[in-house]
């Protein structure tokens, strides 16, 4: 009687480390984070690229470069970023420190320095993950000059608790 | 990817440490000892984890580490060339109550730790010992004579 059912605790442990391996396969493939994906956008005045996580975890450092390729003169191009940029995340630093923020909508601006025909412009920004923050986030960026939008580039995050 | 990686390396490294280390400093840890393991293991927690604070990160370290610890008994089990790699070899100390110098001196075992290991065996002389053998587990098993 006192081994009633003992028989299936092998299946049991072997099913638990089943889904542990499962786990490390996943990891390995990146589901969890924080490797970077790039993204583009090429529109008729310029191309936008950004490098960033699709995933990342509490407390992960990471890296997000937006590079614009301007196709034309862009006397005063801007990035229009959503909350998700921001929200819950440590902006460490900004490289380079020279630009100018500003609101437009509920959503944060970043205004660069203009950009000649031929010529691109990177920004960097490193981030840091609040330990409390989860779930999916927007992440879209919109590349304007002056007023009006150049770009839109859609991105998503998702941060795993 | 990365914690998954770190994880499986900082293994390795640990088990390869742990066995220059020998077995006797593992199974007999003064208080010193013990302080010396909590630090390799705050060391350790930080090349693992990093900044990661996250449920997810730490279901990877530990999941990783299980298998591989799962993966060393099995390739131990079914590989038995590799067992003394892995879990090294039983050294035998003292034969028909003569310790065995060079193997001390391997393992940095005295004499006098031999016969105290003995006492708490109710063998109150090295003379009256078969065998001592230093086992995997870095235990010292004693096989009295007969009649002893």
């Amino acid at each position: 009687m006192d081994l009633h059912g003992r028989n299936l605790e092998p299946w049991f442990r072997r099913a638990g480390l089943v889904l542990l391996l499962a786990a490390c396969v996943l990891g390995l493939a990146n589901l969890f984070g924080q490797h970077t994906r790039v993204l583009s956008v090429d529109a008729a005045a310029a191309k936008l690229t950004v490098e960033t996580p699709r995933a990342a975890r509490g407390g992960l450092i990471y890296q997000t470069i937006f590079r614009i390729d301007a196709h034309r003169d862009l006397a005063k191009p801007t990035l229009v970023l959503d909350p998700g940029w921001f929200d819950g995340l440590t902006i460490n630093t900004v490289e380079p420190d020279s630009v100018t923020w500003g609101q437009q909508g509920g959503r944060n601006t970043v205004a660069l320095r203009p950009i000649a025909a031929g010529d691109h412009f990177v920004l960097r920004f490193q981030y840091q993950v609040n330990p409390n923050v989860l779930g999916h986030r927007t992440q879209n960026v919109v590349l304007a000059d002056g007023e009006s939008a150049l770009a839109t580039l859609e991105h998503a995050q998702t941060i795993y608790p | 990817m990365d914690i998954v990686l770190r994880s499986a390396v900082v293994f390795l490294f640990v088990m390869v440490v742990m066995r220059l280390l020998g077995r006797r400093e593992l199974s007999k840890m003064q208080p010193f000892d013990l302080l010396i393991l909590v630090v390799i293991a705050d060391f350790v927690q930080q090349g693992v984890t990093q900044q990661d604070y996250s449920v997810t990160g730490a279901v990877l370290a530990v999941g990783t580490f299980a298998l591989m610890i799962v993966a060393t008994s099995w390739v131990s089990w079914r590989f038995p060339r590799a067992r003394p790699i892995l879990d090294g070899n039983p050294v035998v100390l003292v034969e028909d109550g003569k310790p065995i110098d060079d193997n001390l001196r391997r393992e940095r075992i005295s004499v006098e730790e031999i016969a105290a290991q003995a006492r708490i065996q109710q063998i109150d002389s090295l003379r009256k010992i078969r065998w001592a053998i230093l086992e995997t587990s870095g235990e010292i098993s004693f096989i009295p004579k007969s009649g002893s």
